[in-house]
């Protein structure tokens, strides 16, 4: 097999992803919440316990998505961009590794969110016809460096 | 230059009548059934004034012009809208004629262009079959003939005139035509697994039907029902299937009939249909992939379908793609690709799933019907055992599915085969995938196995295709096959 791609996301991207995932499992917890009140107030006939194993789901789910996953997810990230392709390897359960050759490249974006702008990040996205390809989190002089390279390596290679 | 042309007038009624008979069809069924039969009469009537004042003015609004191989469409009636399309990015040229269009003779033409989503850019719902025949020439066919008119500079004011002379090179003899032909039209009718939708239906206008039945009727056939039970629910289950299975065969022959398809050099054009007659012209440069289907009914007769997927040019009902041949014998399919399209005519040799993948085929399709098998028994007893019956045949659908995936590639294809409940075989140019990806689960990893898919352009964006577990040593061959990156180490190669 060919040479793992090399780039690493910054070590700032766990914070970010703890974050992000602080907020899903915020919104997860409205579930059990949402269900104790209903069963408190509205289905007197709904079972009480299903609440406590609504929250132990919640619990276990916090803790694997903001302790656990997002430093798995950093060590598996790995980008490289190469002159006629972009080669990234990510995912916890499922390793995947894409190729998007440069030739394929529509064009380049960095995108950010309020979470990303709080740290001073940005997302790359790489276009193809059929597919968006994502670099999640990267300083953005970097997201913006990267971009730009991308952008012109793709446009070197514009005829077919 | 061209003068700015108007569609046939023919139009107006066309498009006021597909608009009138959308709307009015659902309203005349209330209106029967509230015995408010004279408001619809009088609602039609007005609808009937405004939607054809609509139409008209829609009709005198809309106007277009061919120029050097371009197409200018001018429409709107409040805000203008004036779109160039060009050649270069025309996908597709769909010439089509409903039973309105062949009322008066004529034609519609649905232009594709790439990026247009689900919709045409450009459509003339009526030009005659010449004009319909003058754009596609002037749009796709032999660019050729056109680019040393117009690279000869100054030749351009005759470019019109020598196309409206040139009408009979244009309509030039294709370079092969393929015809599907009746027996193999009625073998697809046959065999054709659109019977689901139809049952469907088909019970929904048998439960319609029984309210027209008077009670008396109802309650004597009652009885009489009670009398027989399993005999006569089999008999209607035989019935209902019967005749799902003989008006889908009606539909396919419908759809399908008089289905052929010409080869010229630079395009080829797929005919078909018998009541709304549907042509479409295809560019070879925009195929991005090739499918060969196998249906469970068709494998055992050792019949295959064939559909290509194209940027642009897909028909919805196929999901974006566009069925080249309903039916063929696999005898006869390297024969077609050579005729059709021979660079897609190489002898495909494939890798197949390793032995150790086979048990992941069979957990992936057996669990669920065992723990149900095994819950019905629980619960039912002995008749839960009937759930074996279900077991067996999933375990025989995972033993092909293990045994048909597989994959390869030659210098410029890749081509990977997979079975979900019918074979397919997808083969795709390396310049027209868009990207590739490997997956390695946690549990393929242990076994060394990997999932890989590709991407290609259809006409809905993009469309993705996929095998399961084939060897991790495979999957990596057709990564580094894909990789445009020359300098693949060596020594890393080893330490595999």
């Amino acid at each position: 097999m060919r040479k793992e791609p090399e780039q690493r996301l910054p070590k700032k991207a766990i914070n970010v992803w703890r974050l992000q995932n602080t907020i899903d499992t915020v919104l997860f917890a409205l579930l059990p919440t949402v269900y104790y009140f209903v069963q408190l107030y509205i289905f007197q006939s709904f079972y009480q316990w299903i609440t406590w194993v609504l929250i132990g789901f919640v619990i276990l789910y916090g803790l694997t998505k903001i302790v656990i996953w997002p430093v798995i997810q950093w060590h598996r990230f790995r980008y490289e961009v190469h002159e006629d392709e972009v080669d990234i390897k990510q995912g916890v359960i499922i390793v995947r590794r894409t190729l998007v050759p440069m030739v394929r490249v529509q064009h380049v974006d960095t995108e950010q969110g309020p979470i990303l702008r709080k740290y001073k990040m940005a997302a790359v996205s790489i276009t193809s016809a059929a597919t968006t390809h994502m670099i999640p989190t990267l300083f953005i002089e970097d997201a913006d460096s990267l971009r730009d390279q991308i952008s012109r390596l793709a446009s070197v290679h514009e005829d077919e | 230059m061209n003068e700015l042309k108007r569609q046939h007038p023919a139009a107006i009624f066309i498009n006021s009548a597909k608009g009138l008979f959308q709307l009015a069809v659902p309203f005349a069924i209330v209106a029967f059934f509230q015995n408010i039969l004279w408001i619809f009469f009088i609602a039609f009537g007005a609808l009937l004034v405004l939607s054809t004042l609509f139409s008209w003015l829609v009709w005198l609004k809309f106007k277009y012009r061919l120029e050097e191989g371009e197409l200018y469409v001018e429409q709107g009636i409040f805000v203008k809208k004036k779109r160039y399309i060009q050649r270069k990015r025309i996908q597709a040229i769909n010439i089509s004629a409903g039973l309105l269009q062949r009322l008066f003779g004529l034609v519609k033409v649905n232009i594709d262009t790439a990026g247009g989503g689900m919709e045409a850019e450009a459509e003339l719902v009526a030009v005659t079959r010449t004009e319909a025949n003058r754009i596609r020439s002037e749009l796709l066919k032999d660019p050729a003939v056109d680019k040393s008119s117009s690279e000869t500079e100054g030749g351009e004011f005759s470019a019109s005139d020598v196309l409206e002379e040139s009408e009979v090179v244009l309509e030039a003899e294709p370079n092969s035509t393929w015809y599907l032909g009746k027996k193999r039209l009625i073998y697809t009718a046959l065999t054709s697994s659109g019977i689901g939708l139809v049952i469907s239906a088909v019970v929904a206008v048998l439960s319609q039907g029984i309210q027209f039945i008077p009670d008396s009727l109802f309650a004597e056939t009652y009885d009489f029902v009670i009398g027989l039970s399993i005999l006569l629910l089999t008999l209607t289950v035989f019935v209902v299937l019967l005749i799902s299975w003989l008006i889908s065969s009606l539909i396919t022959i419908i759809t399908y009939g008089n289905f052929k398809v010409e080869m010229y050099n630079k395009e080829m054009v797929i005919d078909r249909g018998l009541i709304e007659r549907r042509q479409l012209t295809l560019a070879y440069k925009r195929i991005t992939a090739v499918r060969m289907i196998r249906s469970i009914l068709r494998q055992p007769f050792g019949f295959v379908s064939i559909y290509v997927e194209s940027a642009g040019g897909g028909n919805n009902k196929e999901q974006g793609s566009t069925l080249l041949v309903p039916l063929i014998h696999e005898r006869d399919v390297q024969a077609f690709l050579e005729q059709t399209m021979p660079e897609y005519a190489f002898a495909r040799e494939i890798e197949s799933a390793p032995k150790r993948a086979a048990i992941r085929f069979f957990i992936r399709m057996l669990i669920v019907p065992i723990v149900l098998t095994l819950t019905a028994i629980f619960i039912w007893g002995t008749i839960g055992l009937l759930g074996l019956l279900i077991v067996f045949i999933c375990g025989l659908l995972a033993w092909f599915q293990y045994r048909d995936a597989g994959s390869g590639t030659n210098e410029s294809f890749m081509w990977l085969r997979y079975r979900t409940i019918g074979q397919t075989l997808v083969i795709s140019p390396k310049k027209k995938i868009q990207s590739a990806t490997r997956y390695v689960s946690i549990l393929q990893r242990r076994k060394q196995l990997s999932s890989f898919e590709f991407y290609v352009q259809s006409s809905m964006a993009g469309k993705s295709f996929s095998v399961r577990d084939i060897s991790r040593h495979t999957s990596d061959d057709i990564y580094n096959w894909y990789s445009h990156e020359k300098t693949i180490d060596k020594k890393n190669n080893i330490k595999e």
